[in-house]
């Protein structure tokens, strides 16, 4: 059987397209979120939970954001393997070259973002789907945990986690569709600075708001 | 100056490498990085120390692409926009330790000491870094007007002279920069347009088979690249790559 080879580039297309996926979706999980700083006793936040769970469109749209997901980390670490094995032997002396450091932390932030995903899900995400015991309502289980001083840290370090990721991703990811140029190169930097920047404050927002009792 | 120097030596493609040190002292400040090399080459030889070492050089003027050496963890050393022949020991301090290394990647395999084989780039401008036209008599220059911007674009893409710092200094050992160049100096002119879909489709083929990285973004070529070839020639890749999925020419 001839299975079609996927070329580098295809490859690496595929992932800044899945990464410009995530990054909406983020956008619109930020906005959600906010509805936890309404007073309201969650009527707000557990319709929209609520819509979520029920609606038939949103499942299947909660399948392909899984499969995005699982398919922007699987393309990523074949791509990890086969730059590892484009360098076998390694240079004695550490690079100095000038070069992007967020590129550098990407693989790792992309990593962290896993574990802590993984954590996340257990409050929340396995929690619905009923593998893990907790609180189904969403909104009293978020204003619960964000009030412990140790699980509220560590979102807020997600979120800084998250922030450097998406910072250079949404760069490179103009650079891997082809879309960059001197002429718009710095804009689509600051941007791009601007969105992560935007999404990781509403996550924290909620955090910090509820911790501190707002 | 004097200068404690760290070299990989290495007797063949096959054999183990190893580093081995030499102390080399009286060497002019302006003497350049391959010239000092020549003279401590003089005085393995004329002390009967060891084989001279191997390295790569033919013009000694940063037009030819040949030098090639990883200093101090940078492709053609502690300078910008040089090959390693252009390279002048007053960049470093007097008593300095220098590493010399040669390019890293699957694709450049080091054949003795300093020298690594980069055919591999000729292997991707066989497969289609050329334009395939019957070449008659010299057009004349004005018969094909281009736009000043876009030949200067391609002209500057076509500065690159296939070192290999760009692959060198990748951590992925990426030739996306010199593809990049390549695809980019061809297809910006009109006579390069007609074949830009199938080129850029068999060069990245040839790029990945022959064993190079893919791209992450982290810029070391354009940092170290001795022409300046800049980032968006590997945008434009990208962008000629996306083209060629749904262009009309596909075989």
């Amino acid at each position: 059987m001839n299975i079609p080879k996927i070329h580098s580039i295809s490859k690496k297309i595929l992932v800044a397209l899945l990464g410009a996926f995530l990054s909406i979706f983020l956008l619109f999980h930020a906005s959600a979120n906010l509805c936890i700083l309404r007073h309201d006793g969650g009527a707000w936040y557990n319709a929209f939970c609520d819509f979520m769970g029920t609606n038939y469109v949103v499942k299947v749209f909660e399948i392909i954001l899984l499969g995005t997901f699982l398919l922007h980390i699987g393309l990523t670490i074949w791509l990890a393997i086969t730059n590892k094995l484009a360098r076998p032997k390694g240079y004695h002396k550490p690079q100095r070259s000038k070069t992007h450091t967020g590129s550098k932390l990407q693989v790792w932030t992309g990593i962290l973002i896993i574990v802590c995903l993984f954590l996340h899900f257990m409050d929340f995400y396995f929690v619905k789907l009923g593998l893990f015991d907790g609180n189904l309502n969403f909104y009293e289980q978020a204003r619960e945990k964000f009030q412990i001083t140790h699980i509220a840290i560590c979102y807020l370090v997600f979120f800084v986690v998250v922030w450097f990721h998406m910072r250079h991703g949404f760069a490179a990811m103009f650079q891997t569709l082809g879309l960059y140029n001197y002429k718009y190169g710095k804009a689509i930097e600051v941007i791009g600075v601007i969105y992560a920047t935007v999404i990781c404050l509403m996550f924290a927002a909620v955090v910090i708001g509820v911790y501190f009792g707002l | 100056m004097r200068f404690t120097l760290h070299i990989w030596r290495q007797e063949s493609a096959r054999a183990k490498g190893h580093f081995e040190t030499y102390a080399i002292d009286n060497i002019s400040a302006d003497c350049s990085f391959l010239e000092m090399l020549d003279q401590l080459n003089e005085r393995l030889i004329n002390d009967r120390i060891a084989h001279p070492v191997c390295f790569d050089n033919d013009c000694r003027e940063g037009i030819c692409g040949m030098c090639g050496l990883y200093i101090n963890g940078r492709p053609h050393g502690n300078d910008d926009g040089i090959t390693t022949c252009q390279l002048h020991m007053r960049k470093f301090k007097d008593g300095d330790d220098i590493w010399i290394e040669p390019w890293r990647a699957k694709a450049f395999p080091v054949i003795r000491d300093l020298v690594v084989d980069r055919s591999a780039f000729d292997k991707i401008i066989q497969a289609g870094g050329y334009i395939s036209t019957t070449t008659g008599g010299v057009p004349d220059a004005n018969a094909i007007p281009i736009p000043k911007h876009q030949a200067d674009m391609a002209m500057d893409a076509a500065a690159c002279i296939g070192c290999g710092a760009c692959v060198a200094a990748c951590k992925n050992a990426s030739a996306m920069l010199f593809v990049g160049a390549k695809v980019s100096h061809l297809a910006l002119l009109p006579q390069g347009k007609i074949e830009a879909a199938d080129r850029v489709r068999k060069m990245v083929a040839k790029m990945d088979e022959l064993g190079f990285g893919s791209c992450t973004n982290t810029y070391a070529c354009e940092a170290e690249c001795p022409k300046l070839i800049q980032r968006q020639d590997i945008s434009r890749l990208n962008r000629h790559w996306i083209g060629s999925l749904f262009g009309r020419d596909r075989k």
